[in-house]
């Protein structure tokens, strides 16, 4: 018997965005099981995930308000959070800690300034939990710093400091909510309905 | 349409059938994602629910899942064929060609 093709599966499972990606996949291989050719799979794979992705900006826009704003005040307002370091008087401090307040208070205080921007975000779209918002500064500082450092290190990337500054806190925001992704979308009404089925 | 195929398949309304029945009655080969794309949207303005089926050998192991229209997406409907029948009516030029 004919297999469908296992890299479109991987593909469905791993990369394509959505709630139904395993209902997804059932009905393409019961599809496929029906006669429908491997060309055909791999293109109703490939339209899936570009589906997917373009309604993700709708599904996730919590995620893209907390970016964007987190860009505008990491790029924009970095004269006032130096104004903040200096008050603090970070040359004061002995090390570790005042390279820690050096460093920290550039990356630190945006991505904590916009998390309550991802916070009420999640509220509207009955998606809150700290564990996210946790997840995410973590992950967002984490690569924030690494974006910086790399900025610092190699000049010639300084040109794409804004889209990089913007990358961080998107993917620090999407990952760090990707559990809460199921409960969104899905109406209250829904998730019992959902949970009775697989009851 | 996705709505009118849900309440014409009633209990057995999952991805496959919908798409054979869009196929079949409007002629159109919708791709599955995009048949999965319409749903979630109808499911976020709460006019269909969902639930997960047992998953089955003949689809890899993966659970269907049934969609159901809800009366606010019953309501919806009609409201909808209501409106198209009112923009038909003023259209008598057109009727008048075909005959």
């Amino acid at each position: 018997m004919n297999v469908p093709p296992r890299g479109a599966i991987w593909l469905l499972r791993h990369v394509c965005p959505g709630r139904d990606s395993e209902a997804l996949t059932g009905d393409l291989i019961e599809r496929f099981g029906e006669g429908r050719s491997r060309a055909w799979f791999w293109r109703q794979a490939l339209v899936a995930i570009a589906v997917g992705a373009g309604s993700e900006p709708r599904r996730r826009w919590p995620e893209l308000c907390y970016a964007i704003a987190g860009t505008f005040v990491s790029v924009f307002q970095v004269r006032a959070l130096l104004g903040v370091r200096t008050m603090v008087g970070w040359w004061m401090l002995p090390w570790p800690f005042s390279m820690l307040l050096f460093d920290g208070v550039q990356i630190a205080m945006p991505v904590t300034a916009v998390l309550p921007v991802l916070a009420a975000g999640l509220l509207w779209t009955r998606a809150f939990h700290w564990s996210s918002l946790v997840r995410t500064w973590t992950l967002s500082i984490v690569l924030l710093t690494a974006c910086f450092y790399m900025l610092g290190e190699f000049a010639p990337l300084r040109v794409l400091g804004l889209p990089l500054v913007f990358g961080s806190l998107l993917v620090g925001a999407w990952v760090g909510c990707r559990r809460e992704i199921t409960r969104r979308g899905a109406p209250r009404q829904a998730a019992r309905g959902t949970r009775a089925g697989q009851g | 349409m996705v709505l009118l195929a849900l309440v014409r398949l009633g209990d057995e309304a999952y991805g496959v059938p919908i798409s054979k029945e869009l196929l079949n009655l409007a002629g159109r080969d919708v791709a599955l994602g995009s048949v999965y794309a319409a749903l979630e949207r109808l499911e976020q303005k709460e006019f269909v629910t969902s639930t997960l089926g047992e998953p089955t050998a003949e689809r890899g192991g993966r659970a269907k899942r049934y969609f159901r229209v809800t009366p606010a997406g019953l309501r919806a409907l009609k409201e909808t064929r209501k409106a198209l029948t009112n923009l038909w009516s003023g259209v008598p030029l057109l009727e008048g060609k075909r005959t």
